[in-house]
């Protein structure tokens, strides 16, 4: 269907279990990401979306799978190779208030990376760098001095994107970047991230419980429950002819902001 | 969905909820007291439900707290009447006789409304226990409620701690709480925001169900146009503490007048439209309705 050249990112057989757990948290989650595209996870708590995440981006180790970038093997490797891949594998948390370190200026982390990896040849280049960043994801050159305490959650989601893509990675991936925001921030976050993926070409994986931002945001979809993938296919395969009853029955549990629709949906069969 | 009474035709059925230009205000510590409710009307009538939705910040939860006077260091002025009797100024004891009695109230994190220590079956007889009613009546009405409410097997469970639940049926706990005084009148504060969707789904057409059934009024605080549209007759909107749209629930979807509530509901993704359909900011329909006020449309920046 999809040559290898055309996928980012490549899943197979992943599985997790954490100590002193009998069940496993993911097992056998095997999926692409293909390049430019952006591939949405969906599911409960304890589905297993986020640890599949953590896995891909080497955060904790998988018992068993493969995950392959660009071609390349990445599962497994030690430290120092890993540190060589997690440029082209950036994460945004759905926490901004704790994922962006307080004694750290708007330039410091947006530049951190660039430093890191040597990106910048030096401190000005760097700083030039760093407000291309910045305005890219709607903030400006006078914000570099500001901590992040200076800024509201919608501002800090977009220094840690400007600072996730800093680096320009192969693969963006997104942890609920959005579900800690009100409505009308979120829909900035939103609209941001789909023009940095038409501008730069982003590939990105998104991990979300609402399926209505990823069917705004994410070309296909991954149905996740009970650590296992139940569903896979594009978007207008998930939202308009969804297979698998779980799917249904998460489909048909969103409100639809809409009062003509919703009282016409028939109540949901309790759970045993 | 219930017609209800007109408003202003209160009266004839007890529960009729009335608050009128309603002001919340904290002293700060070194500066003068901060407003964060501004004149805020509102109506709760029997069998009628409200929602009072915003963003965080709007002050909804607020206004909620504020109307069973729950936070003893707001500064409260305004009105708020329960059939006709006035409830800002009134004394504790006639207080206690309107929380959980008259008014039942559930909160959106069910861990923190619980007490871990003791078992479920304990907590829901409380508001029973309290009032005077023998234990064992008290009992079998906590474990009818609890039935009422979805649990099949609440005589087994009423002994159990709260730890022993998953998540929506500690929702459905507190919900027992909250109801088996059988009060007139629900307020509701984010009571699903915790919940899974398939979860949030049942409890709210428990929540829908039980208090048709009792004819309840209910105010419902949200964030979540999509629960709105679903459960409300009338709709409020507040943003930074103030009322800014209030409509009856189809009027307010199909033809919301304020640009705040416009901004809302184009800020929404939907999970039954077609994602070409760009979502908008607030800031953009306001920007763009400030500038055509002004008749300076052309003065929009790019």
């Amino acid at each position: 269907m999809t040559d290898q050249a055309s996928l980012i990112l490549e899943v197979h057989g992943l599985t997790k279990t954490f100590p002193g757990r009998a069940k496993p948290a993911i097992a056998d989650v095997a999926f692409n990401v293909r390049r430019g595209s952006s591939l949405g996870i969906v599911g409960e708590s304890g589905s297993g979306k986020s640890t599949t995440a953590r896995c891909i981006a080497g955060l904790i180790p998988a018992d068993k799978g493969e995950v392959v970038l660009d071609g390349r093997q990445i599962d497994g490797l030690d430290r120092g190779l890993m540190r060589q891949v997690r440029r082209h594998l950036q994460m945004v948390f759905q926490d901004p208030f704790s994922s962006l370190d307080p004694r750290m200026t708007a330039e410091e982390l947006v530049g951190e990376g660039l430093l890191v990896h040597g990106l910048a040849k030096d401190k000005r280049a760097r700083r030039e760098a760093v407000v291309r960043n910045l305005e890219l994801v709607g903030l400006s050159a006078a914000d570099l001095e500001r901590y992040p305490r200076a800024f509201s959650g919608g501002q800090r989601q977009r220094i840690a994107i400007a600072r996730a893509i800093a680096v320009r990675p192969k693969l963006l991936i997104c942890d609920e970047p959005v579900s800690s925001l009100d409505v009308s921030v979120q829909a900035q976050v939103l609209n941001l991230l789909l023009d940095l993926k038409a501008q730069l070409g982003l590939s990105i994986l998104f991990i979300a419980h609402d399926l209505a931002v990823v069917r705004y945001l994410c070309e296909d979809v991954v149905v996740m429950n009970e650590g296992r993938v139940v569903e896979a296919g594009s978007r207008d395969d998930i939202f308009d002819s969804p297979r698998h009853p779980y799917t249904k029955s998460l489909l048909a549990a969103v409100p639809v902001p809409d009062p003509r629709m919703s009282r016409r949906r028939a109540p949901l069969k309790e759970e045993p | 969905m219930s017609q209800g009474t007109p408003l202003g035709q209160a009266g004839t059925r007890p529960g009729f909820l009335e608050v009128s230009d309603l002001t919340v205000a904290y002293q700060q510590r070194h500066a003068a007291t901060r407003e964060v409710v501004h004149q805020v009307s509102l109506a709760v009538q029997p069998g009628r439900r409200t929602a009072l939705v915003g963003e965080s910040g709007s002050g909804k939860s607020v206004t909620a707290r504020a109307i069973l006077q729950l936070d003893t260091a707001a500064h409260i002025t305004g009105s708020v009447k329960l059939d006709g009797q006035e409830l800002i100024g009134a004394g504790r004891k006639d207080l206690r006789q309107v929380r959980g009695a008259r008014i039942g109230l559930v909160l959106q994190d069910p861990l923190a409304s619980l007490n871990p220590t003791m078992p479920i079956g304990w907590q829901i007889m409380q508001p029973l226990v309290i009032r005077g009613v023998k234990k064992k009546a008290a009992k079998q009405r906590g474990i009818d409620m609890l039935r009422a409410l979805g649990v099949a097997d609440a005589a087994e469970r009423f002994g159990d701690f709260p730890h022993q639940f998953s998540g929506g049926m500690r929702q459905r706990v507190v919900i027992a709480i909250a109801l088996v005084g059988e009060p007139q009148i629900l307020i509701a504060d984010e009571p699903t925001t915790a919940l899974d969707v398939r979860v949030q789904a049942q409890v709210l057409d428990l929540l829908d169900r039980v208090t048709r059934e009792r004819d309840m009024g209910v105010l419902f605080i949200t964030h979540d146009l999509g629960i709105v549209a679903g459960f409300a007759d009338d709709v409020i909107v507040m943003r930074r503490g103030e009322v800014v749209e209030r409509a009856g629930v189809m009027e307010l979807f199909s033809a919301p007048r304020h640009p705040y509530t416009k901004g809302l509901l184009g800020a929404v993704p939907r999970v039954d439209m077609d994602p070409s359909h760009r979502l908008v900011s607030v800031e953009e329909i306001e920007r763009d309705a400030a500038a055509i006020a002004a008749g300076l449309a052309e003065a929009v920046e790019p």
